[in-house]
């Protein structure tokens, strides 16, 4: 069995309405500890709403959901699974419960009943996990927006969680933020061996990832390595765009040249070339 | 920007600053009650007494409570101009009240009368009462100051929740409360960010705030409240989805970080309020006939 098994997980907006939509239709993906993968899809692909239903937000429908064995169905379970499936948002200022930093890494840990002491290590370890130690007696307010959505993943970080789900969590950063961001996630998951679950529009996000998961309405279109990317008419169908990297790749190797269909950003290119 | 977060809280460190938010609290509460202990001169003249017997009385007290509020405000080092500015707000209020008292006082045929034109008359017991008002309203006003300057208001919060925790065995939703209100301190900057940028939205499409009698200018203000308030309900239904996510469950089964240790300074402090309380206390009831005592002694 799986560590994150959804199993034919159907879901619609307005369910039985003339409004109803459905934003997940039938979707199967099993995820292994360890793993760092990333679900890609245009808006309203129901991405989104996968992450709400790995941690029992929603309910599926139809099919059924499990974390490590425990379905999301079975309310009794929720708080288990959310100890283990932290999910980070897409608005860094829409999460923050409290005006001073540290307070809201400690909300998490309080609400599971961690004693005082050992919230305090949480608070200090998640802080440093996200480098953002130094600022933990200040205000969010002031901080840059990636410099904000990494005290949100803290936040999250310091529930112990085994699975990291991102939604969305970098689409309102600039380019600065977002790469901070991808740092912090990129280093849980080879340090710290945590389960990523990316859930992203930005393609060079994904290249990142383990596993790709390219999301087209409600339902799965492309899974696999970054060798998915061949099939670009698909993806480009489905709205989202060919990473560059990737786009350079192709053109090289059109003109004859052989290269590795595993290039996960521009470093790795340059590095491909020079070999 | 200011932090407006932070109230009027003043940043510095002090051994006020660092008391207990929850000593400070109640020893705004025991003052504020005190300084009613101290009579008008009306209620005092009402119940026996006589007019010199009130101005040891009442100097006596606010001397007493003067000289603890120098104190706190001096080892609390929030300069001694920042706190007097807390008075502007009402200055119009104590000078109304005091030229009324002044002015009106009335009080029978046996009063030191200095003038008298028509229904205005000026005597030593008038003067003694509008004194007595202004000071009582300025000091009410200090007080509660002193506690917002060196406090800020997550530890405001937080120590009313400690202190009202026994109303928890009525049902009263003491941790909700506190919760509802720390999260509306958080919001506050969000929203004033927020209000700022859909004003500057309207005002590129040639929306005017500034022109106009009131209601013309209030009418402007809608265009405003209405995406302000259509955001506020997302950001709410966004704060809930990520603190359900983050395991919240109200007050059962919850821990906290800070925990809050009485100190030997706090139980010290919370002395002092209480012995300058009692002394107040011993002045208007001449308890153990010390005030009579204090009186002869002068007279």
């Amino acid at each position: 069995m799986s560590f994150i098994e959804i199993k034919n997980a159907k879901y619609s907006y307005n369910e039985g309405t003339a409004s109803e939509v459905r934003a997940v239709n039938d979707i199967s993906l099993n995820i292994e500890e360890g793993e760092f993968v990333a679900l890609v899809g245009h808006n309203g692909s129901g991405k989104s709403t996968i992450a709400k239903l790995l941690n029992g937000l929603v309910l599926p429908q139809q099919g059924t959901v499990s974390v490590n064995g425990m379905l999301t169905a079975d309310k009794r379970n929720l708080f288990d699974i959310r100890k283990t499936l932290g999910v980070v948002f897409q608005n860094p200022d829409n999460q923050m419960v409290a005006t001073i930093i540290e307070d809201d890494i400690a909300f998490g840990p309080e609400n599971i009943g961690v004693l005082p002491d050992d919230i305090r290590q949480r608070v200090d370890w998640a802080l440093k996990s996200v480098g953002m130690y130094d600022y933990r007696g200040g205000t969010p307010f002031r901080l840059s927006g990636g410099q904000k959505q990494r005290v949100a993943i803290a936040g999250v970080l310091a529930l112990k969680p085994r699975v990291m789900v991102l939604d969305e969590s970098t689409s309102m950063l600039d380019p600065v933020g977002r790469n901070e961001v991808m740092r912090v996630v990129e280093t849980l998951n080879k340090k710290e061996k945590m389960t990523v679950i990316m859930i992203t529009h930005f393609m060079e996000e994904a290249l990142l990832a383990d596993r790709i998961v390219v999301l087209d309405k409600g339902k799965i279109l492309l899974e696999g390595g970054r060798e998915i990317f061949e099939h670009r008419e698909a993806i480009e169908r489905a709205g989202l765009d060919i990473p560059i990297v990737m786009k350079v790749r192709d053109k090289l190797a059109q003109m004859g040249m052989e290269i590795s269909r595993d290039i996960k950003d521009a470093d790795a290119l340059v590095e491909e070339l020079c070999r | 920007m200011r932090d407006v977060t932070m109230g009027q809280y003043y940043p510095v460190k002090s051994p006020i600053h660092r008391l207990d938010p929850r000593i400070k609290l109640m020893a705004t509460v025991i003052y504020i009650v005190m300084l009613f202990f101290i009579p008008t001169l009306s209620n005092y003249l009402s119940r026996g007494g006589n007019f010199d017997g009130y101005l040891l009385l009442a100097g006596a007290g606010y001397a007493i409570i003067t000289l603890f509020l120098l104190v706190v405000i001096l080892l609390s080092r929030v300069p001694l101009g920042k706190v007097l500015k807390s008075i502007k707000a009402i200055i119009y209020l104590i000078t109304f009240t005091a030229v009324l008292s002044l002015f009106f006082y009335g009080g029978g045929d046996d009063v030191h009368l200095i003038f008298k034109w028509k229904f205005l008359s000026l005597s030593q017991e008038s003067i003694v009462t509008a004194t007595a008002m202004a000071l009582r309203l300025i000091y009410l006003v200090i007080g509660p100051s002193m506690l917002t300057f060196t406090t800020t208001p997550v530890e405001i919060t937080d120590a009313l929740e400690r202190l009202l925790k026994p109303l928890t065995l009525i049902k009263f939703p003491v941790h909700t409360l506190a919760m509802i209100m720390s999260i509306a301190l958080r919001m506050i900057p969000s929203l004033m960010e927020e209000t700022d940028k859909i004003k500057n939205a309207q005002k590129a499409r040639c929306a005017d705030f500034e022109s106009g009698n009131l209601i013309k200018r209030a009418k402007a203000l809608l265009p405003i409240l209405v995406p302000l308030f259509i955001s506020a309900f997302r950001r709410a239904e966004d704060l809930a989805l990520a603190m359900d996510s983050r395991c919240y469950a109200g007050a059962k089964g919850r821990t906290r970080m800070k925990v809050l240790k009485i100190r030997f300074a706090d139980i010290f402090g919370f002395l002092v309020v209480v012995a300058v309380f009692l002394s107040i206390l011993i002045l208007r009831y001449d308890w153990f006939g010390v005030a009579s005592q204090i009186l002869a002694f002068i007279l």
